[in-house]
């Protein structure tokens, strides 16, 4: 029984803030509402950045915020996928250029989707997350097959373990 | 991801342990060992929640801690009436028993009807869990198969607490079915149709009137 | 023997029971809300 098979039919989902203007967020609270209800795809609208896969991201990252966006994608566990939602987390938006901001998510963490719209619309949210379900099962996958020089990844206790691959890999290379 | 392997060790143990007190509850075992087995499985993931260093998992011990207080009495005074009714304290003796425990104590079940919303976390007193307020409680350092193991806790805190109402029963399958399926929706529509309370309130309610309610099915157990 | 026979099979299925119990109420809580609520068997196939 590979569980891992498992990680796309119930995804969990974080949703974080980095400074925008609220219209987007409330998009994304309707996509839990009676309308668009997105738990009957098996998700959760979680709070937890170490129990979550895939990170929904609204708004231009303002300067007080993108510290807080870089720990939470980091406090994620392997794999996760991104999303943007909107079009200032896509590109900056209106706030482009502005001295508080950097046209967009993509400067500071890697974006997987892109979901445009000001604001987005619940169908393209609940669009680009389906889509991010493709993309997380595809990094399911490519964290199973072998990285450098095609070394076979350890399994340690039914986990993936790549930090001794280097000092194995070493002998072979000299 | 763990943070440190005491905290992951005390995740797994509260999953066995609770396990463990489930276990001897189906058996038929002692009603006072059942519910202090699972308080042991209980202060374990307490215990976890205090040995990080993130203040929301402390925040969620603290209250965690608090619905220990306001639930426990409660199952040891209901323990104490099926203790005075069949004279036995073990769960076999009520299994067996010739008729419904809910006839002679029906306050008992009111009571335990008030307090299973603590266990369960469920919403008028889910102060342990409190979803996006301190975001899972105990849990939120917990990840990956670790947190699986939190998470079936959880299940099997269903199954516990689902048999301990198939306890007021007797020998009577068809009543406690319909027990159990009754407690099912009266949790599933309290937990809809009310708001969190804080932890003085919860505490208060169930110190006040769950604990007399069950204290006064007592007093009629004995001296009836 | 027969006596043990079901608390046993209960203790080794408990997760399980309690598993669908907790996805039951799940579905359940989304009906009362006129929500879909979440597929009941997907977690497990």
């Amino acid at each position: 029984m590979n569980l891992a098979s498992y990680r796309k039919k119930s995804p969990w989902i974080l949703h974080y803030n980095a400074g925008g203007c609220n219209g987007c967020d409330i998009e994304i609270l309707a996509c839990l509402g009676p309308k668009y209800d997105i738990e009957r795809f098996g998700m959760i609208n979680t709070g937890n950045p170490k129990q979550s896969d895939i990170l929904l991201v609204t708004g231009p990252v303002t300067k007080r915020s993108r510290e807080r966006l870089v720990e939470i994608y980091a406090q994620m566990p392997e794999p996760k996928v991104v999303v943007s939602c909107g079009a200032c987390a896509c590109t900056g938006g209106v706030f482009r250029g502005m001295y508080n901001c950097e046209g967009g998510v993509d400067q500071y963490i890697p974006v997987d989707v892109y979901v445009c719209g000001c604001g987005t619309r619940p169908e393209q949210i609940i669009d680009g997350v389906v889509q991010a379900l493709g993309i997380l099962e595809q990094k399911t996958k490519a964290m199973e097959v072998s990285v450098r020089l095609q070394k076979e990844p350890l399994k340690e206790e039914g986990q993936i373990n790549r930090r001794n691959i280097a000092d194995q890999i070493k002998p072979a290379l000299s | 991801m763990i943070v440190h392997s005491a905290h992951a060790f005390l995740g797994i143990m509260h999953f066995v342990s609770l396990w463990f007190a489930l276990a001897v509850l189906l058996l038929g075992g002692d009603l006072i060992l059942v519910i202090f087995l699972h308080l042991l499985s209980t202060s374990l993931i307490i215990l976890a929640g205090f040995s990080t260093r993130s203040i929301f998992s402390h925040l969620g011990a603290n209250r965690t801690a608090i619905s220990i207080l306001a639930y426990e009495p409660v199952l040891i005074i209901i323990a104490v009436s099926i203790f005075m009714l069949t004279g036995s304290f073990d769960a076999s003796a009520a299994f067996n028993w010739d008729q419904p425990l809910l006839y002679k104590m029906p306050l008992a079940f009111i009571a335990l009807l008030l307090v299973l919303p603590i266990k369960l976390k469920k919403s008028p007193f889910d102060v342990a869990e409190a979803h996006q307020e301190v975001t899972g409680g105990v849990e939120i350092e917990f990840s990956g198969i670790f947190f699986e193991a939190v998470y079936t806790a959880k299940w099997l805190d269903y199954v516990f607490c689902y048999t301990l109402v198939f306890l007021f029963a007797g020998n009577n399958i068809l009543l406690g079915i319909g027990l159990m399926v009754f407690t099912f929706f009266y949790l599933n529509a309290l937990d809809n149709s009310s708001a969190r309370v804080n932890y003085k309130q919860m505490l208060r309610f169930s110190l006040t009137v769950s604990f007399s309610l069950a204290f006064i099915n007592l007093l009629i157990n004995i001296f009836t | 023997m027969n006596d043990l026979l079901i608390p046993v099979l209960l203790i080794l299925l408990a997760p399980l029971i309690g598993g669908l119990v907790y996805g039951f109420e799940r579905i359940i809580k989304a009906r009362m809300q006129r929500r879909i609520g979440p597929p009941f068997i997907t977690t497990l196939l």
